[in-house]
């Protein structure tokens, strides 16, 4: 059966595009008329009766059903009016107005999330990464936070440097590329470039420098270009990987077995701060790779392996145990330190001095010890003492005098052919020592520190070191240890020192030598007891020449190491200094040796440092390199041997690096290691496509500088 | 009815509003009548001179109805137009509603003039920024008409219609004419009978010679004149077949080659025939479903099984190509204006001597003017210098191919039945893609001023639905009967359009198209408010169909604004346009 | 070559180049450390645009654009690769931040029922066409209307001729509320016949208790129950045509508005210098 009937004047244009549809159209009755264009009821009636003649006639159209059978009323009005109805608006004008309010509601819910209270919590684009938790207010990164709509006019959108307030570490140039200084940056990667010569980049990158998009190397990199925040996580992960590398890199990298450059002589790139020979140590390593790392050494059976010495830890690639843990098992408590060098040198030696010319030239000064009489001894100040004198101007000029005229054949010890001034300058060098060692004698502390710090290179913090004790207790350590040992000494060797000062202090002529049993010294103490405390802190008289001896207590001895810090810090400054250092740095003769093993070093200002401890100087590694022992450790089941292959007995001693027998050599850069360096073949057996990760990023840092730790 | 002659129609009639009470709904002005708009400007002394010359002069003024008087018929359905030496009368190709008396002067008749020649008269488009302002400015209210705006059209449509005051001429006259062959017409002749009563464009173009004053008379008129005058319906007629004939053989393809003497030979043993009926729409739609019953209809001009004897063409008209099939009528194909009937045959006799019958019977449906050219002629004249290749195979009557075209059977048929291969630009919907969206719907209200043009329901075929909107057809039976010329054809471009100013409402248009393609709307003002007759308060209709989106840019909108590809304005006067659209 | 076979690959075409610029170009971008999400989001942003762009086509029709045909195939193409350029900008996961999330969650819907609605547009059609009359959705109520009156009246017709209310009593169980509103619309779109045979099967059922003339009636009301379900078939899938833009043409604006916003606070808070 057929619905529809297509006649024209049954079925009327159907008006897709109008606004309104008449009510009853639901329920299949649309008046003709129609609602009006605004949406009202245009109902009325179904015609206008038209008077013919005495009768109306309906005049309603065909397209309507033609004349009605009941025709219109009597008094000419239609008989069919038609129901008035609530015009509906069409279907596409409601989904008009169903887009028209999603639209507005949209901007209202915008408008609300944007100047609500909430507004950071909702335009953020994610959770803080935990490193960044605490930072609540979103000005403390993004200029434009805060009046957003104003900024966007203003051109100050640059977040990297608010990330440079709180990233010092990261260095001056922390934008430029690596955080490197430019100038150095362009050099070096000039050179790269020449030595990487005509490159076939990949895609991307040709079209980048095609189409003028490649970065300028030069140039500064915001900090986002690589570090997601608002990702959560622990700290916003860099995003880079080799094509980003390449960026700059021209050498084509496509993968670390093919592309990346050979090693120079890695990983050493300084000798290390101690002098060790694994070799003369362990013997030889057994090459043969996979042996495990249990090395014996060919003359004395002693059984040793690396985690003797080495442990792996977190914050530095590996851990060198320290002398106690590694070394003192043989070399226990350093007897050799003990004694080593010029045993028990005299670091407060007096000069030998020609008292009996000056006495009879009537420069007399008192009483000095017979062991420092010249011309018998020819002794001499030791530096120490002499460093402590060149303090007092006045002396320091008198001694370079007296040094002019050694030529002469003018000495301290032997001053018969001198000159009447020259002697009263060496009486007057003779007072100073003996006011010298008297003050020493009351307050060595308080003298020490006036006196260094008077010659121009020492605070009074050094006097630490000096004592050999930590500062809390150095005024306790140099009157119980220090000053004993100078009251004896003053004891044995100035009787009446105080009144032969006090005399020449009143201008009297120094009274005849008193009797040595007076004590002069403030804390009357019994003789025995003064001398076995000096000695139990390594202080005793100078049997030979006179003077203070000093004795290591063994390895780390403090006084040593202060004197040598305190003096190598000014060597180039000061040559007394330096006579200092060099007396008890001398690698043979040096007080107590420490230069054997440790490395000394001359730093870009020409002061010398002694390498204390092993581990590697910060920043010694090139900065970009990041290197963690233990999955290696872990790959080859804690073989070392499988990457630290031993040079053999060949080449130099690793010493031969630090020393000669007479001379310490400073510069780090000369090395005889006594392993292979690391050849990049050996890692790329395991680092290579389907291996262990073989991009940049596996073995570089980004940011060049000290090793960081990387949990 | 009729109003004396010289009365200015278009004084302005301001609408006058009824009782206050009903004012905001209704409007109530004058009913549009048969001539308000007469075709031109005739004085009195004009009419006097018209009636003192043939073949008017001849005429017997009692047979003509009181309503419409042959003064009456002058008057409004005919004007005098001038034209200088050069000037284009009519244009081939053109569509044209009128024919002309040569009253002084002399015109030349010519056809294969280039179109760059005839400068064509564009015909008025819409601008940019009204087309562009169409969403906003268009009516909210449903067939809304200004009627200030209206009588200014009216004015603007005479103007068109007179077609005096743009004026293309032929810059060199006699190259024209030795390079074309012409035919000289003079004083007393006519021309464009063809047209004005046939429906079909223009086949010749005509120009006029010397300083002529010629009558033009639109083809209401000439049909009046015709029906109360035999002498002047002989005359045209024998006329017409002339002219017609000529024309027509030397636009025939088959006959390019040859030579203007042997196309004379052919003119004159050409026999002219013509089946079926003049209106046949009338019976069309009286007629009941019934295969048979329509078939019975549709008059036999050539029967399968005969014996050839002659070549058909089809001059006017559609004719449908069918074979027996068990009890029925196959429909193979159908042909139309200038296709040929019989080739085949006629060449595979004379080639291998035989005698084989026709493979197809060809039957005339609706009104069909043909041209039988016997065997003989054909023999003699045509095939001769007929090129060897490609010679058309003879479909003997065992070779029943399914159909010429590459058309489903069932949807030949469909067409064929229901008349559909009168469209020039129906609109066919595959309903296989069409999601029913209305955006085509959409599209053609906002082209025309809010109002849809077309119903998107129709007959269907298998998924394939051809809508109620007009088809354009070729022979466009709607602008019979039409008594004021409102419906015509565009004189470019050959839409069949409704002149809004002139349309009367009544329905003639509508209730003769086969295809209910036209409606009748009620009109409102800009206020939305119904505009009914002054005189009966029933509500003024006025005619309203597609129009191709004629004033737009970019052809019918519809078509443009389907999504899916699913809707087509389409040429179905031949199967192929079609069959192609449907392999797209 | 046919016409659409043409448009189809040029579109194709089109489509796969602005693809590959549009990967390519964030290769290029982020390997050149360059800040490739700008350039993908606004990319995004545009592409959207250039979607709902239609729509302003669709308003001005009779203007030569292109015709609708080449902007649906243009647009559908465009949704694609807006939905890849998506997944370049955002990565698959739901972004963490709340405005991200809802603009994310936006394009999905948005997307989705684009998605949804193309397979509709494929499959429905044909469906329509393959059953019952092909009516104008605005024409529905009208028939029903009609439908029901006949049902109604043959049902009188039958009472009245014999005084037993048999046919009556079923048409008033079964059949008065099937005729009186769309129904089944879940049925049909699933493509269930389910309903319209129960409706049979209880005509068919109480066939025995009826008479001659009320057979008649009966085999009547059996085929105006057909040709009501068939209207509801074409109700329900039209609606189904015309129901699914409610959700992408409804949802197009908010996702406009927020994806701008976005972006400005992109251009705003972002630390990478342009």
């Amino acid at each position: 059966m057929t619905l529809q009937d297509f006649g024209f004047e049954r079925s009327r244009y159907e008006r897709p595009g109008q606004r309104w549809v008449c009510g009853h159209a639901a329920d299949g009755r649309p008046c003709r008329s129609g609602p009006d264009p605004r949406g009202r009821c245009s109902a009325g009636f179904e015609c206008r009766p038209l008077r013919r003649g005495d009768r109306w006639q309906c005049t309603r159209g065909p397209e309507a059903g033609g004349p009605c059978a009941a025709g219109p009323r009597p008094d000419g009005r239609c008989g069919r009016p038609v129901a008035p109805c609530q015009p509906l608006p069409a279907l596409r004008i409601r989904r008009g107005r169903l887009t028209f309010w999603i639209g507005a509601a949209t901007l209202g819910l915008l408008a609300a999330t944007l100047y609500g209270p909430r507004a950071a919590r909702w335009i953020q684009p994610g959770p803080l990464s935990r490193a960044h938790a605490a930072l609540a207010d979103c000005a403390a990164c993004h200029p434009a936070a805060g009046a957003w709509l104003a900024s966007a006019t203003t051109a100050a959108r640059s977040p990297s440097a608010r990330c440079l307030d709180c990233h010092p570490a990261l260095g001056p140039h922390a934008l430029a590329p690596h955080g490197e200084e430019p100038a150095q940056l362009a050099a070096r990667s000039e050179i790269r470039r020449r030595a990487a010569g005509a490159t076939s980049a990949p895609w991307p990158l040709r079209v980048a420098a095609a189409t003028g998009l490649a970065p300028d190397p030069g140039g500064e990199l915001a900090c986002a270009v690589c570090h997601d925040e608002h990702r959560g996580g622990s700290a916003p992960a860099p995003k880079t990987d080799d094509l980003r590398c390449q960026a700059c890199h021209v050498a084509p990298f496509r993968g670390f077995v093919t592309d990346h450059p050979p090693f120079a002589d890695y990983p050493h790139e300084r000798r290390s701060a101690i002098a060790f020979d694994h070799r003369s140590h362990l013997g030889h390593f057994q090459d043969e790779p996979g042996g495990e790392a249990v090395l014996r050494s060919g003359e004395s059976g002693l059984e040793l392996d690396c985690g003797g010495c080495h442990r792996e830890s977190a914050e530095r690639g590996m851990h060198v145990g320290g002398f106690r843990e590694a070394c003192s098992s043989c070399h226990h408590h350093g007897e050799q330190i003990r004694g080593a060098g010029a045993a028990a040198a005299a670091l407060l030696r007096l000069p030998a001095l020609d008292v009996d010319t000056l006495e009879g030239r009537g420069f007399a000064i008192g009483g000095w010890p017979r062991a420092g009489r010249g011309p018998d001894s020819d002794a001499p100040a030791a530096p120490l003492l002499a460093l402590l004198l060149s303090a007092d101007a006045g002396v320091a000029a008198d001694l370079e005098r007296l040094r002019t005229a050694e030529d002469d054949g003018i000495f301290l010890f032997d001053l018969y052919q001198a000159a009447p001034d020259q002697l009263a300058a060496a009486s007057r060098v003779g007072w100073a020592v003996k006011q010298l060692v008297a003050d020493l004698a009351a307050d060595p502390e308080r003298t020490l520190g006036e006196r260094l710090s008077a010659a121009g290179f020492a605070g009074r913090h050094d006097l630490a070191g000096l004592a050999g004790r930590p500062p809390a207790d150095t005024a306790r350590a140099t009157r119980q240890e220090l000053r004993p040992a100078l009251e004896l000494f003053v004891a044995a060797e100035f009787p009446g020192l105080g009144a032969e000062l006090t005399a020449r202090g009143e201008g009297r002529s120094p009274a005849v030598a008193a009797d040595p049993e007076d004590s002069s010294g403030s804390a009357g103490l019994a003789r025995e007891t003064r001398r076995e405390w000096g000695e139990a802190a390594g202080w005793s008289l100078d049997a030979r020449d006179a003077g203070l001896c000093y004795r290591p207590a063994g390895h780390a001895d403090p006084v040593v190491r202060g004197w040598l810090d305190l003096t190598g810090r000014s060597y180039s400054t000061s040559p007394a200094a330096r006579a200092v250092f060099d007396a008890l740095a001398h690698p043979a003769r040096g007080l107590g040796r420490c230069t054997k093993c440790h490395a000394v070093e001359e730093d870009s200002s020409g002061s010398r440092v002694v390498r204390w401890t092993a581990t590697p100087l910060a920043g010694s590694r090139s900065g970009t390199i990041r290197f963690r022992h233990r999955p290696h450790l872990v790959a080859t089941r804690h073989d070392c041997a499988a990457c630290h292959r031993s040079t053999g007995n060949g080449g130099a001693p690793v010493a031969a690096a630090y020393y000669d027998d007479m001379e310490l050599r400073t510069d780090p850069h000369v090395r005889h290691p006594s392993f292979r360096a690391i050849a990049a073949a050996r890692c790329a057996a395991c680092h290579r496509p389907g291996g262990a990760p073989d991009g940049c990023v596996a073995c570089h840092r980004y940011h060049a500088g000290p090793p960081r730790s990387r949990s | 009815m009729s109003q004396p002659a010289g009365a200015d129609p278009r004084a302005p009639r301001d609408p006058v509003a009824t009782e206050p009470a009903a004012a905001d709904a209704t409007l109530r002005v004058p009913r549009p009548r048969r001539w308000d708009v007469p075709f031109g400007e005739m004085g009195e002394g004009d009419l006097d001179r018209l009636l003192g010359l043939e073949p008017f002069c001849s005429m017997d003024p009692t047979r003509f109805s009181p309503a419409v008087p042959l003064r009456g018929v002058l008057a409004n359905d005919t004007r005098l137009v001038r034209f200088g030496r050069g000037d284009i009368v009519v244009r081939e190709g053109d569509y044209g509603a009128s024919a002309f008396l040569i009253v002084s002067g002399a015109v030349r008749v010519l056809a294969g003039l280039p179109a760059a020649m005839l400068g064509r008269l564009e015909s008025r488009r819409r601008g940019w920024l009204s087309l562009l302002a169409q969403p906003w400015t268009n009516a909210r209210a449903p067939e809304v008409r200004d009627l200030a705006r209206a009588a200014h059209d009216a004015r603007v449509a005479e103007r068109r219609a007179a077609a005096g005051e743009t004026r293309i001429f032929l810059q060199d006259v006699p190259g024209v004419l030795d390079r074309h062959g012409s035919v000289r017409l003079g004083a007393g002749e006519t021309f464009g009978e063809l047209a004005a009563l046939g429906r079909t464009p223009r086949t010749a173009s005509v120009f006029a010679e010397e300083e002529s004053e010629l009558l033009e008379v639109r083809w209401q008129g000439l049909r009046e004149l015709r029906a109360r005058d035999p002498a002047l319906k002989e005359f045209i007629d024998r006329r017409y077949r002339e002219r017609s004939l000529a024309t027509h053989l030397r636009e025939t393809p088959l006959f390019r080659h040859l030579d203007p003497r042997a196309l004379e030979a052919l003119a004159q043993e050409t026999v002219f025939e013509s089946y079926g009926r003049f209106d046949w729409h009338g019976s069309y739609r009286a007629l009941a479903g019934e295969v048979e019953v329509r078939l019975a209809d549709e008059p036999v001009i050539a029967e399968e099984g005969h014996y050839p004897n002659g070549l058909i063409l089809i001059r006017s008209g559609f004719a449908r190509l069918t074979r027996r099939h068990g009890h029925g009528q196959l429909s193979l194909s159908y042909i139309g204006k200038g296709a040929h009937y019989g080739l085949e045959e006629l060449v595979a006799n004379w080639r291998s001597r035989q005698q084989v019958p026709l493979g197809r019977t060809l039957r005339a449906v609706g009104y069909v003017d043909v041209l039988r050219v016997p065997t003989a002629a054909v023999e003699r004249h045509v095939l001769p210098a007929l090129p060897p290749e490609p010679a058309p195979a003879a479909p003997g009557p065992g070779g029943a191919g399914p159909s010429d075209a590459r058309l489903p059977q069932p949807l030949i048929e469909f067409l064929v039945d229901r008349r559909f291969i009168n469209g020039t630009a129906a609109m066919v919907i595959d309903l296989d893609r069409c999601t029913r969206c209305d955006d085509c719907v959409r599209a053609c209200a906002v082209a025309h001023d809010g109002n849809p043009r077309f119903l998107r329901h129709g007959p269907r075929q298998g998924s394939l639905m051809v809508a109620n909107a007009c088809m354009h057809c070729a022979d466009p039976v709607c602008m019979i009967g039409c008594p004021t010329g409102a419906i015509h054809r565009d004189p470019a471009r050959g839409q069949v359009v409704i002149n809004d100013a002139t349309c009367i409402g009544c329905a003639t248009c509508a209730r003769s198209c086969p295809y209910d393609n036209i409606q009748m709307v009620e009109i409102h003002d800009r206020r939305g408010r119904s505009l009914l007759d002054e005189a009966t308060g029933a509500p003024i209709l006025k005619a309203a169909k597609c129009d191709l989106c004629i004033d737009q840019l970019g052809g019918p909108a519809c078509q443009r604004a389907c999504p899916h590809d699913a809707l087509v304005r389409i040429d179905l006067t031949r199967p192929d346009p079609l069959g192609e659209w449907l392999e797209r | 070559m046919r016409r659409e076979t043409a448009r189809r690959i040029a579109v194709d075409g089109g489509a796969a180049l602005v693809l590959v610029l549009a990967l390519g170009g964030t290769a290029v971008l982020s390997a050149s450390l360059r800040a490739a999400e700008r350039a993908s989001g606004w990319a995004l942003f545009a592409l959207v645009v250039g979607l709902a762009a239609y729509h302003l086509r669709k308003r001005l029709p009779f203007l030569p654009l292109g015709s609708s045909a080449t902007w649906m195939a243009l647009h559908s193409r465009a949704g694609v690769l807006a939905i890849v350029v998506f997944f370049v900008h955002a990565g698959g996961r739901l972004p963490a931040g709340a405005l991200e999330r809802v603009l994310a969650l936006l394009f999905w819907a948005v997307s989705g029922s684009g998605i949804v609605g193309l397979l509709l547009t494929r499959a429905i059609p044909r469906r329509l066409a393959a059953r019952g009359e092909e009516v104008l959705f605005e024409r529905i109520p009208l028939l029903r209307r009609r439908l029901r009156e006949q049902a109604e009246a043959v049902v009188l017709g039958v009472a009245e001729a014999s005084h037993l209310g048999t046919l009556a009593g079923f048409y008033g169980r079964e059949l008065a509320p099937f005729f009186a509103a769309p129904r089944n619309f879940w049925p049909h779109l699933s493509g269930s016949g389910r309903p319209l045979g129960h409706l049979l099967g209880g005509l068919a059922a109480i066939e025995r208790y009826l008479d001659e003339r009320e057979r008649g009636g009966a085999a009547r009301l059996a085929s105006l129950i057909r040709a009501k379900d068939d209207l509801d078939f074409h109700h329900t899938h039209q609606a189904a045509l015309k129901g699914w833009l409610f959700v992408h043409v409804g949802l197009t604006w908010s996702l406009l508005l927020v994806g701008l916003l976005h972006g400005a606070l992109g251009e705003l808070f972002s630390g990478v210098d342009p």
